[in-house]
């Protein structure tokens, strides 16, 4: 659901859900999505065996993408300007995931609100995977 | 990987299961603009590309055994991560565009981890022009480069 943009305002701090129990299907989807088929995230035998982990891990750019779209359920479809940041953590099957955002600065000008967010998205233990900004006109 | 030139057409079925796979739920009339980090769809169109399987070449992945090419049965010397990714829009893909994308190095930098160990770090720059020629995405990964034994942090 979209929020009012008009109530995003300097200070303005929400939290969004962006996935609740990552499945290994999920990331077999976004791999065929996206073209990704490392095994790293596709590959449960490759993952343990060879890799080393206890399992497959999510892309980060699945995490990022997720992220995204919790965004752009705040600032709405095309608003965004700029979006990036930084990937912090694993993301494993199971894990649960929320973002929360805060709006850092809003200037008005010609073709609309300039509005800027910090967000951070952490697991379910609260341990950050992906922190980073975003710009959208609104 | 830098690949220069990759022509892709943003396709309604392409951008729907893209859609899906960042957890939206496109409606009946399927997906307009397309999602923020959908340029990532350019793998799709790289030819050769080395995070896909090509029939009747050895795969990284599983099959008979745990991975089908014994380079990667050995610990690699040293590992490459993704540690950031950044988007300029200054137009939102639509399902209809034809982009094309021109990569080309960016900065590099170093730096040294907790560890005490080198972290070198380079940008990787991608641009997706539509068919006027017009930049719409600027797509900026960085990536890392861990030496053995090392860890990103």
């Amino acid at each position: 659901m979209t929020l009012s943009t008009h109530t995003l305002t300097v200070g303005t701090r929400l939290t969004r859900p962006v996935v609740t129990n990552l499945t290994r299907s999920a990331l077999v989807q976004y791999a065929g999505a996206s073209g990704d088929y490392n095994p790293l995230h596709t590959d449960e035998v490759y993952a343990r065996e060879i890799a080393g982990n206890e399992t497959v891990m999510a892309h980060g750019m699945l995490t990022m993408g997720l992220t995204a779209t919790a965004l752009t359920g705040v600032v709405g479809e095309g608003a965004l300007t700029r979006y990036g940041g930084r990937f912090l953590g694993s993301v494993w099957p199971g894990d649960s995931l929320t973002v929360s955002i805060e709006v850092t600065d809003v200037q008005s000008r010609d073709d609309g609100r300039h509005v800027r967010i910090e967000l951070t998205t952490v697991n379910q233990h609260g341990v950050p995977v992906f922190s980073g900004s975003a710009e959208a006109v609104v | 990987m830098n690949v220069d030139g990759v022509v892709f057409p943003v396709e309604s079925v392409q951008a729907m299961l893209f859609a899906r796979a960042v957890g939206q739920e496109p409606s009946d009339g399927g997906v307009t603009v397309v999602p923020p980090t959908f340029t990532e769809v350019r793998q799709q169109f790289i030819p050769g590309y080395a995070w896909r399987p090509h029939h009747g070449q050895p795969w990284v992945g599983s099959g008979a055994s745990a991975s089908g090419t014994p380079t990667h049965e050995s610990t690699p010397a040293e590992v490459v991560l993704h540690a950031e990714q950044h988007f300029e829009y200054r137009r939102h893909v639509r399902v209809g565009d034809v982009l094309t994308a021109s990569t080309r190095p960016g900065r590099s930098w170093e730096k040294s981890s907790r560890q005490g160990h080198t972290l070198a770090f380079r940008e990787i720059v991608t641009e997706f022009a539509d068919e006027r020629g017009e930049v719409a995405v600027i797509s900026t990964a960085v990536e890392v480069t861990v030496p053995a034994g090392g860890s990103g942090t």
